[in-house]
């Protein structure tokens, strides 16, 4: 019998559609079969429906930092994911925000285009 | 007219006490560094009256020595600037790499983006800056713990 590998499965959360069309288009580049959510209810959903193996989440949903428990959990319940938050700025507030809700990646909006970004959480270019 | 006996309520006071109610450390150790010899004892207090088993050290020097000799640890709080600025980083990476590894948490009144992009990406635990909220931190210590003991159990 032949076993077809598992597609490798990409969840973008970001409110903006061309930034979340961009980071699709990279995350397809690089063969993941990409889920998008533009709020919390569908990214959570996609969470119950899902297995994901790198998830990209605005640290901006629908309030300032909301993003960081919704990658804390995904990067709970896929421990093997690679999860990244992305922020527009990146301070001593992100920061903490992060390590406290157990994110282990932010990435710099302003770092460089989507090719980078999703690079950056795939950890095949260099974080900042 | 006698006094009012109800006195309002002193919030200062009132939050550690309920903080060392509310989080039993159930005799779990932890190592706690600060250069602050008056911090490290008010922390031991406060630790040992939440139930927790508490090995305190003055230096970084001194936590690695710790480690070495203490096993297991369950978690290690650290300030950062101690013997030299930014040297708790290097004791949460030697407590990083035990096994099992302690909850990592960092303590500090200079935090700036260097040190904290360290701390991210070293993966601790939690990072608080000071002055500490001694409620939120003992709760991050007991759901950290308890986080760790569940994915320990749900792995035998």
């Amino acid at each position: 019998m032949t076993v077809f590998p598992r597609p490798k499965l990409a969840l973008v959360v970001h409110r903006d559609l061309a930034i979340i069309s961009a980071l699709q288009q990279a995350f397809s580049g690089r063969g993941y079969t990409v889920v998008v959510a533009r709020d919390l209810p569908l990214a959570l959903l996609a969470l119950t429906q899902h297995h994901l193996d790198a998830a990209l989440v605005s640290s901006h949903i629908a309030e300032q930092g909301d993003g960081f428990p919704l990658a804390g959990i995904i990067q709970r319940i896929f421990p093997e994911a690679q999860v990244s938050v992305l922020a527009r700025s990146v301070d001593v507030a992100e920061l903490l925000a992060a390590i406290n809700h157990g994110v282990r990646k932010l990435v710099d909006f302003h770092s460089g285009d989507a090719e980078f970004l999703v690079g950056s959480t795939l950890g095949q270019s260099i974080g900042l | 007219m006698l006094p009012s006996l109800c006195y309002p309520r002193n919030k200062s006071i009132q939050e550690p006490l309920t903080a060392i109610r509310d989080h039993s450390g159930k005799g779990k150790t932890v190592l706690i560094a600060d250069d602050e010899e008056s911090v490290l004892t008010t922390w031991r207090l406060i630790l040992e009256r939440a139930g927790y088993r508490v090995i305190p050290v003055l230096s970084c020097a001194a936590g690695l020595k710790a480690l070495a000799e203490n096993h297991p640890i369950d978690a290690l709080i650290t300030d950062l600037h101690m013997e030299r600025q930014n040297v708790g980083l290097e004791l949460a990476k030697a407590a990083m790499e035990q096994k099992p590894r302690p909850v990592v948490m960092l303590c500090t009144g200079y935090a700036d983006v260097l040190n904290s992009r360290a701390a991210l990406d070293l993966h601790v635990d939690y990072m608080a800056t000071k002055p500490v909220e001694l409620d939120e931190l003992l709760s991050a210590l007991a759901s950290l713990l308890a986080r760790r003991a569940a994915a320990k159990s749900v792995a035998q």
